[in-house]
């Protein structure tokens, strides 16, 4: 049978498990009845066999204690940027800031009364009041040399 | 475990839940580390690189798009930090051998069994020894870790063909030392063949 051997990839595929059934079988029947083959497919299959059930080495605890402070650090770096919007993403908190703006609002329309003009005071003015015209009251009626004083000449 | 559900302890590890995180820790860690060893050669460069790839991934950095393939970005962040890491450690001169004595460690309970087992990996350990970090790392990748020629050439940027002559290469040595008096047609028709040259990297 030695005329019938596999090429080494071949072999190596077919520990690897890499080969489609017909080529599977192929070589199959050649290990059967050819013992270098055979001893040499035994030999890979065994070395890959036990590199895929090693343990793998266990990470220390102190990178994850690191990491676990990190991720809490980021969380809190994220929470402190978000927090004014995550205010209006919670009921109680919408609806402690809608009264928080409804008394703003109604604050300032009731300052806004207070602080309005009274009509005819001199603080009123066209321009500021808009279309509303308030009277001014009418100059006392003086002669007008009385007001200058007496005439020198 | 399922592909999503790394998806899912990624995505909560982002988020803040420090539970998932450890579990990703847990179940991630040992063979990331594993692999890092192959590459770096020294337990505590390992350990570094480790450290940075898992901060990568809560923090966000990097581009992890989901869809079920999360170890395997986990993988390629993890190369390109380590080989990032190895080159500065080769400019330093610090660079030791890439297969560390606890390569492989064996938990068969049949003490027999477990002579023979360690002898064995001791042989495959040998047998490896003095190969470059490169073939290192694919064999790691595909014995160890089981990712298909396509994956690792996504991981490690290099093409499935010179990946797979690597993997092939270090079986091909490993049988050369479990069955030395070996002559099979085949290789007498290619022993003749020059060794192509290697990178080393």
């Amino acid at each position: 049978m030695n005329a019938a051997h596999p090429a080494d990839d071949r072999l190596i595929d077919y520990a690897l498990g890499e080969l489609e059934a017909p080529a599977r079988k192929d070589i199959e029947t050649h290990l059967r009845d050819c013992d270098t083959c055979r001893s040499m497919a035994v030999a890979l299959a065994g070395a890959i066999e036990s590199v895929r059930q090693a343990e793998c080495p266990e990470p220390p605890a102190h990178i994850l204690v690191d990491l676990l402070d990190a991720q809490a650090t980021a969380r809190a770096r994220r929470y402190s940027r978000l927090s004014w919007f995550s205010w209006f993403s919670k009921p109680a908190g919408a609806m402690a800031a809608a009264v928080v703006l409804a008394g703003i609002f109604a604050g300032g329309f009731l300052a806004g009364r207070q602080t309005s003009p009274v009509p005819g005071s001199l603080a009123s003015s066209p321009d500021t009041l808009g279309a509303i015209h308030y009277p001014l009251p009418e100059p006392p009626d003086i002669p007008f040399q009385t007001a200058l004083g007496p005439a020198s000449d | 475990m399922d592909p999503r559900e790394y998806d899912l302890l990624a995505a909560q590890s982002r988020d803040g839940d420090p539970k998932a995180l450890a579990m990703l820790y847990r179940r991630m860690g040992p063979p990331l580390l594993g692999y890092l060893e192959r590459i770096l050669g020294e337990r505590a460069d390992a350990e570094d690189v480790l450290h940075e790839t898992f901060l990568r991934v809560f923090e966000g950095r990097g581009r992890y798009s989901g869809r079920g393939r999360f170890r395997e970005w986990l993988f390629t962040v993890a190369t390109r930090i380590a080989w990032d890491r190895r080159r500065q450690s080769r400019r330093r001169g610090e660079l030791t051998a890439t297969f560390s004595e606890d390569l492989i460690r064996g938990s068969s309970p049949d003490p027999s069994q477990e002579l023979a087992y360690q002898e064995l990996l001791r042989r495959v350990r040998s047998a490896l020894s003095d190969f470059p970090a490169t073939y290192a790392a694919a064999f790691h990748l595909r014995i160890r870790e089981g990712f298909s020629y396509r994956e690792m050439a996504e991981i490690s940027g290099e093409l499935e063909e010179t990946l797979r002559s690597r993997v092939h290469r270090a079986l091909k040595r490993i049988r050369d030392t479990l069955v030395p008096d070996h002559t099979t047609p085949a290789e007498d028709r290619l022993e003749n063949r020059p060794e192509k040259k290697e990178d080393g990297r």
